[in-house]
């Protein structure tokens, strides 16, 4: 039976599919330009799997990564090694990801950090600084780094340090409000005991890439990188020469083997 | 001069190797040749040669620096235990079978030093210095002196029985041309 199809028809179907097909390409240009980690949270929901927001804590840039692993039960993500090593908070401790609908979850890396922070680190890294800032304002002359490492520095270590940032730090104004490293010490010290009384809000504004900046740990997740691709090299190292010293006795073994059975082969055919 | 009179050259602190916080009772009077030949009788100026021999002279320098560097005191603790390891008369008689075992070693040494420093440590332009410092004298003395079968230290332990050996095979050498064993017994060649 022939289909007769009319040409106004025609012509309007051809239209709507290429509507269609024009939408189409339109709404997958704009998400892949616009939403580039559509493939990342598409595949996150869909597995279960966390995303790992990796923040560059200099500019503040946020990759999405995928949270997978080569294996269950591994402590570490496979990041394909791009930023060192992430390790699963289920390994290193209580950390509270960012919760979004249908079960997502978003832990907070730093690109140089192998360990997750969230948001009372956040709180509690800008409470500490924003208050020393506040209250010492003769500390000026630190950088945030050197305010961390002292507030972190156990009390017996104290005066040592305070000598060694003060001939680095302290210059001829600086001298005049504070005399001496002694001066720095109890400083710090006071610093010390008004960090540890204030309390931190429950709320508020925080930044991820300020606390990555500021965190006092220096262990990069490079490091933890480094220190895994050593023990490897140690292993396999180690395994090589095993190899090397009973590689001919084990091939020995083998031809020894393989003779035996060609011969006992050979006595079954013949007999 | 009776040589076990002598105080031994890990008694005299000269060398730095025994002062970072070591408060141990003082050496034996009578010490524990580190070659493991006990009856040998040393003189002091032997027990020193040896004593230079097993050591890194760049360690006590190097020690100093670290010391007086702009390091926190957590940071500076790890790196003179550090260096106290792998600088110790242990790992320098020690014999590496692979050097690059040894390297990885220290390598991983280093960087889980990196755990007890802080961020203005890492930042400090001696930190790299000092951590290429150790690597490469580490290096340099484990190719030497604790690898291989030609390795310094064996050679000069083994000096003394070289000779002895030398002379033992010029005299059989002599024995031997001077014709066969009974003929020479029979004339009483041999037996000179």
């Amino acid at each position: 039976m022939a289909i007769i199809l009319d040409t106004l028809p025609l012509i309007g179907l051809l239209l709507i599919a290429a509507g269609g097909y024009i939408g189409l390409i339109l709404v997958i240009s704009e998400v892949r330009r616009y939403v580039p980690e559509w493939r990342v949270i598409s595949t996150a929901r869909k597995k279960n799997l966390p995303v790992l927001a990796v923040t560059v804590p200099g500019s503040g840039e946020t990759d999405w990564i995928l949270g997978q692993k080569d294996e269950r039960g591994d402590p570490v993500f496979d990041t394909k090694g791009q930023f060192g090593i992430q390790v699963d908070p289920n390994f290193s401790g209580a950390i509270v990801p960012d919760r979004m609908k249908k079960g997502l979850k978003v832990y907070h890396y730093a690109t140089t950090l192998p360990l997750a922070l969230d948001a009372r680190h956040c709180l509690a890294i800008d409470t500490v600084v924003s208050t020393v800032r506040t209250e010492f304002p003769e500390l000026g002359f630190l950088t945030n780094d050197q305010i961390g490492a002292l507030l972190a520095t156990p009390r017996d270590d104290l005066g040592e340090y305070c000598k060694s940032i003060y001939q680095m730090a302290a210059t001829d104004e600086i001298r005049k409000t504070i005399s001496s490293s002694d001066a720095l010490t109890d400083l710090i010290i006071e610093a010390q005991d008004l960090s540890s009384r204030t309390e931190i809000p429950a709320s508020g504004m925080y930044s991820y890439a300020y606390a990555f900046k500021n965190v006092p740990t220096a262990y990069l997740s490079q490091d933890l990188h480094q220190y895994g691709m050593l023990i490897e090299r140690k292993v396999r190292k180690q395994m090589e020469d095993m190899m090397k010293k009973y590689g001919m006795l084990l091939t020995a073994g083998i031809v020894i083997i393989g003779i035996i059975i060609a011969g006992a082969v050979a006595t079954t055919i013949i007999g | 001069m009776d040589p076990f009179d002598a105080s031994p050259p890990w008694d005299q602190g000269s060398d730095g190797y025994d002062d970072y916080g070591d408060e141990a009772d003082p050496a034996p009077r009578r010490p524990i040749p580190a070659t493991g030949r006990p009856s040998h009788p040393y003189i002091a100026e032997h027990y020193n040669y040896l004593e230079s021999l097993y050591s890194s002279d760049y360690r006590p320098y190097l020690a100093e620096k670290i010391l007086i560097s702009h390091l926190s005191p957590a940071a500076k603790r790890a790196f003179i235990t550090t260096i106290q390891n792998f600088f110790s008369h242990t790992a320098l008689l020690s014999h590496q079978k692979d050097a690059e075992i040894a390297e990885i070693d220290l390598d991983i040494a280093l960087n889980l030093l990196t755990l007890s420093c802080s961020r203005v440590d890492i930042n400090l332009p001696e930190y790299p210095h000092l951590i290429e410092m150790v690597r490469a004298h580490f290096n340099r003395f484990i190719g030497t002196r604790a690898q291989g079968p030609q390795r310094e230290r064996i050679l000069q332990n083994r000096s003394t029985y070289e000779q002895v050996s030398t002379i033992t095979n010029d005299e059989e050498k002599r024995k031997s041309k001077r014709g066969l064993g009974i003929i020479n017994r029979l004339i009483g060649g041999g037996e000179n």
